[in-house]
């Protein structure tokens, strides 16, 4: 680890955790001491006719310190870790401090200063209130807390110092196999989730699925939306997890198991066939099929070597195949063979 | 996994599948439990009948490198484990055979009357 990265680590762990958690705990201080002023049950929710979720006074301590403490947990721990999270390649580790995660610090500030301000000012305004009915209405209240979500966030990433180590990605051209006229090849390979990856995608999941059962246990009449997003995940996330990767004289197609989402570059649209080593959570912000902050496109699943390919509009796609080299090659033989003919 | 096959090649097309895979095998580029893709996604891959590549797969599981299950398709067997330890000296016996002359076509016929 350089001076850069541990100036930007100990900057993350201020910003994404010690300053959030702190606020996190402050307002959960402070609404515990109001909590014998409060109307029992007090309102939890409101819709466009005013209050209309009721809850025991301590869930807002839950929500507070639960999601709002649980959310920045995750943020937190992911970006401390994730620069030096393991690799199923044998490459070693090119982990350096990335834009990503220096958003995800920035992030867990806002949340938590929102968090803790529309918990704190639902609070504040049922003070004193015999029926929790009669509360006000925060809607405008709810709109500030959203302008500090992108206040924090802006404030939490102009705290941390600009991340080092964003230099150019190490591209190697592909090589090539010998191959007569008249032969024909076909390779095929395959890109899977890496168990780190995997990991973090389930732990975010697992939170989710916790905020869905709270919800529906509220009887939140908008529950639905958090069910259907949890499942949209699910499928997204098992649409993701392997992609089956061929090529041929036809060309490049990365097609996950599921058989979609697939990608596809015919031959005659490719012009430069490279292996490249990639980091996904600095480059791309985490793993899937993905955009990079550059704008290549990738189906990122793991880290270490992946083939990287460019077509005749300047498109770049990234698949983290085992093998990528070989792939390379292949595709490179081909791509000469076709135009040389 | 590489497979590649000519056309104008003396050599039949299942045989030439099946020497793609044997090669992959002893690169360790297929170890035991991989699984190899669809007779039918190599079929379309290559422009070649399905039924060629089956015959290769049927090949493979005659010589023990292959197991063929109903529903999961074509597998590297745990037997095709050690043949990538005999890279090397398949590899050392070709040379020494061209060296003194003999083909590699008349090695594997003598390999293959060869009894321990």
């Amino acid at each position: 680890m350089n001076d850069d990265v541990r100036r930007s680590r100990t900057a993350f762990l201020w910003v994404a955790l010690i300053i959030p958690l702190t606020i996190i705990v402050a307002a959960t201080v402070v609404i515990a001491a109001w909590l014998p002023e409060l109307p029992d049950p007090v309102a939890t929710h409101w819709g466009t006719e005013g209050v209309n979720g009721y809850g025991p006074p301590w869930s807002y301590l839950a929500i507070t310190l639960g999601i709002g403490g649980g959310l920045v947990l995750v943020m937190g721990l992911t970006g401390m870790h994730a620069h030096r999270l393991p690799q199923s390649s044998a490459k070693p580790s090119i982990g350096a401090w990335s834009p990503a995660t220096r958003f995800i610090g920035g992030l867990s500030l806002g949340l938590a200063v929102m968090m803790a301000f529309i918990s704190l000012v639902s609070v504040e305004l049922q003070r004193g209130l015999a029926d929790a009915a009669d509360a006000p209405d925060i809607g405008t209240w709810a709109l500030i807390g959203f302008g500090l979500l992108i206040a924090g966030t802006a404030l939490g990433w102009f705290l941390q110092p600009k991340s080092p180590g964003s230099g150019t990605p190490q591209t190697e051209r592909a090589g090539s196999i010998p191959l007569a006229a008249t032969e024909r090849a076909a390779w095929f390979g395959t890109a899977s989730m890496a168990p780190a990856g995997a990991a973090v995608l389930i732990g975010a999941l697992a939170l989710l699925a916790v905020m869905t059962v709270f919800t529906v246990a509220q009887g939140d009449d908008v529950w639905w939306i958090l069910a259907s997003v949890t499942i949209l995940l699910v499928v997204l996330i098992a649409a993701m997890a392997v992609f089956r990767v061929r090529v041929n004289a036809r060309g490049l197609r990365a097609r996950s198991l599921l058989g979609w989402p697939s990608n596809r570059i015919p031959l005659d649209r490719i012009t430069k066939v490279e292996t490249v080593q990639l980091d996904p959570f600095r480059e791309f912000g985490g793993w899937g099929w993905r955009l990079g902050v550059d704008g290549r496109r990738g189906i990122v699943l793991r880290a270490g070597e992946a083939l990287q390919v460019t077509d005749t509009r300047g498109r770049v796609l990234v698949v983290t195949v085992d093998g990528a080299a070989d792939a390379a090659a292949v595709l490179e033989t081909l791509r000469t063979q076709s135009t040389s003919r | 996994m590489l497979v590649r096959i000519d056309v104008d090649s003396a050599t039949a097309i299942f045989a030439q599948v099946a020497a793609s895979v044997r090669a992959d095998i002893l690169a360790a580029r297929l170890v035991p439990g991989d699984r190899l893709p669809a007779a039918r996604e190599i079929a379309d891959a290559l422009d070649i009948n399905v039924h060629t590549v089956l015959r290769a797969y049927q090949l493979l599981r005659d010589e023990g490198l292959v197991d063929l299950r109903r529903g999961r398709g074509a597998v590297i067997s745990a037997s095709a484990g050690p043949l990538a330890e005999l890279a090397h000296d398949i590899r050392a016996l070709v040379a020494r055979a061209a060296a003194v002359g003999v083909s590699p076509a008349a090695l594997a016929s003598l390999v293959k009357e060869t009894t321990l």
